[in-house]
């Protein structure tokens, strides 16, 4: 079957494919390819390990390294109110660079060369 | 077999925080860090242009404003893949050399802001890509090391353009 512009129209197992390709570009490139693997391993070895296993394992998890949990959730805490700090900072900065330039134009009388689409309704 | 699953558990509890520290704070901060260049970028060059700056190129201020402009609707969503996926055709490459040679040839205002505009545009791929980062810093330097500068310079250069292809392609 040709398309209006003389292609042919991808069959079913083509845009799969294309699809499966985007997916897994996505995935690398947001970095979610880790859970998929962590996600196919870990099950893995659920499945597999028997249940004495299994016990000791979880109970070393979060018995002897759960404390861990403490230190990772106040550097979380740490982090995060940096970067609200850091925004706080730069939105203050952008907010005086604003109001330089406002006042430049002010003062030299001039306007933007490049109108809004609301300014070139108003005209018609 | 118990050391692997105890190593996905602690990937696991560490990960998860990360990641939504991550995509749900430092991100959009970033981004909106990005975008205030981005207008900050814009604003120098229609200053410039006020400033008869754009005298002697006249062509190279829509473009400038063009790239902004993009930039600006697309920072929060522009990755990577996005730009490695679009099949770019030759035309649009050429038209990419033709543009970057005009901004190339401008005076140093003009380029000044062309590559405050690259570097922030860069910036927010990469932040909206950080996979690619972390698979692809190993095999960057290691292509430097061992295929040396100039032809991963003329690798990088070429991904540039089509990157930059793909960017003219998305609508604004």
């Amino acid at each position: 079957m040709e398309t209006p512009e003389g292609g042919s129209h991808p069959t079913g197992w083509e845009r799969l494919i294309a699809a499966i390709e985007r997916i897994g570009l996505k995935s690398l490139a947001t970095g979610n390819f880790v859970w998929f693997v962590v996600l196919i391993i870990g099950g893995g070895c659920v499945w597999k390990l028997d249940t004495g296993d299994l016990k000791e394992v979880l109970l070393k998890v979060f018995a002897t390294y759960g404390w861990l949990g403490y230190v990772v959730a106040g550097v979380a805490i740490f982090i995060a109110v940096r970067v609200l700090r850091w925004r706080e900072r730069f939105y203050q900065q952008e907010m005086g660079r604003i109001s330089e330039v406002r006042n430049q134009l002010v003062q030299a009388k001039i306007e933007f060369p490049i109108q809004s689409s609301v300014e070139k309704r108003e005209e018609k | 077999m118990t050391n692997a699953l105890f190593i996905c558990l602690i990937v696991t509890a560490v990960g998860v925080p990360a990641y939504f520290l991550y995509w749900h704070l430092f991100r959009p901060v970033l981004l909106t860090r990005l975008k205030y260049r981005l207008y900050e970028c814009r604003d120098n060059a229609r200053i410039l242009f006020l400033s008869d700056g754009f005298k002697e190129h006249p062509k190279a201020y829509p473009l400038l404003e063009l790239f902004c402009n993009k930039s600006i609707a697309m920072v929060d969503e522009v990755d990577l893949a996005d730009l490695i996926c679009l099949k770019v055709d030759r035309t649009t490459v050429l038209k990419v050399e033709r543009d970057f040679n005009i901004v190339a040839n401008s005076s140093i205002p003009i380029r000044k802001i062309f590559i405050q505009w690259g570097i922030t545009i860069t910036g927010a791929v990469l932040a909206n890509s950080p996979g690619f980062l972390i698979v692809l810093v190993p095999v960057f330097a290691l292509s430097v090391t061992a295929l040396w500068f100039t032809r991963v310079k003329r690798i990088v250069l070429e991904v540039i353009k089509r990157a930059a292809g793909a960017f003219y392609l998305k609508p604004c």
